[in-house]
């Protein structure tokens, strides 16, 4: 018993981020970006391959094989954020006007704000439009998925603007 | 030990393909798919071939075929032509030898993709245990092209080996 617990003290971790022990030996996972075409041998380390177009692997790893992007399918109204690369997944968002939804695998309409209610801005990509009451001097009539409260007519500075050859700037300056 | 080397379970053909979503056929009219991956992501291949579009036996015996086909459209693809759609998928096999051609399995439905909604999506799943020859082919046709999904989970066609024949 006391051999067996020294041993194992002696002994260096292997398993890691980085590292995987075959056949009693400790060998170098392959990097993002690569597979492992074969694994280690008495004599030699893991030989890597890189992943081919359209693939990537994002972590260290023992996969025969890398993973395939996903697809930016523009049938279900999604385009490519970023196209990625050999270590970094593609990314795809739902066009203007449309938010992911998970329960239906989807892209679904932006909700609409009804008259007396305006979408936050800035309006977030692939998110659903948040609607917030129009605050005081703000104001509402439309029915829209990204419309701002507007703010009241000032009915002083338009009268003025008419008289003044200027415009409004110029008045407000005065 | 000679009934395991004499059954081989490790060399069992087998096979799962998924749809290359670049060379998809455009249109509305039944085609057949031609165009799938055997070696990237989730597809595999053994002791099957993949050519010219179909799946080629190499080896006599009972296998189980199954496909997955998944028809989806969203409202900024522009307005379905038809409304009234049949969605629907064949998988055939094929004999030069003999130069015949049968449907092994059909699945599907009509659907009135209308309404206010803005996405329709509709999901086909056969499968079934077939005795194919060494030479046939296997092929799948579906009937709207267009409104494939050509996700690798979405769309999709294999066989596997179970036994020898008899």
């Amino acid at each position: 018993l006391y051999i067996k617990t020294l041993s194992l003290q002696i002994t260096p971790p292997c398993e890691s981020e980085q590292h995987y022990e075959y056949s009693g030996r400790c060998c170098t996972k392959c990097e993002p970006g690569k597979y492992m075409s074969a694994r280690c041998t008495g004599s030699s380390d893991s030989v890597c391959q890189p992943c081919g177009p359209n693939e990537y692997m994002d972590v260290w790893n023992e996969e025969d094989k890398c993973l395939l992007h996903k697809i930016c399918d523009q049938g279900k109204a999604l385009r490519e954020v970023n196209p990625g690369n050999s270590t970094f997944q593609r990314q795809c968002a739902c066009t203007m006007g449309y938010h992911w939804n998970e329960d239906c695998d989807c892209c679904q309409r932006n909700s609409i704000c009804a008259p007396g209610f305006g979408a936050q801005h800035p309006v977030q990509q692939d998110k659903d439009t948040m609607c917030i009451p129009c605050a005081r001097g703000y104001f509402s009539k439309v029915a829209s998925s990204t419309d701002e409260c507007k703010s009241w007519t000032n009915c002083m500075l338009m009268a003025l603007s008419f008289l003044h050859p200027a415009g409004t700037n110029r008045i407000l300056y005065l | 030990m000679d009934l395991y080397k004499r059954n081989k379970p490790e060399k069992q053909p087998f096979a799962h393909l998924i749809i290359d979503d670049k060379n998809i056929p455009s249109g509305t009219r039944k085609v057949n798919l031609t165009s799938w991956h055997h070696d990237k992501g989730q597809a595999n291949l053994s002791n099957m071939t993949f050519s010219n579009g179909k799946l080629i036996v190499n080896q006599d015996g009972f296998y189980y075929l199954y496909a997955n086909i998944c028809f989806r459209h969203h409202e900024t693809s522009g307005n379905l032509t038809k409304r009234g759609l049949q969605l629907m998928v064949y998988m055939t096999k094929t004999n030069l030898k003999i130069r015949r051609s049968d449907v092994l399995m059909k699945g599907g439905s009509t659907k009135y993709w209308s309404g206010n909604s803005e996405f329709h999506f509709y999901s086909v799943n056969v499968g079934g245990f077939f005795k194919l020859k060494s030479g046939e082919m296997i092929s799948v046709q579906v009937s709207n092209p267009l409104l494939l999904d050509s996700s690798q989970e979405a769309t999709y066609f294999g066989a596997f080996k179970v036994r020898d024949l008899d």
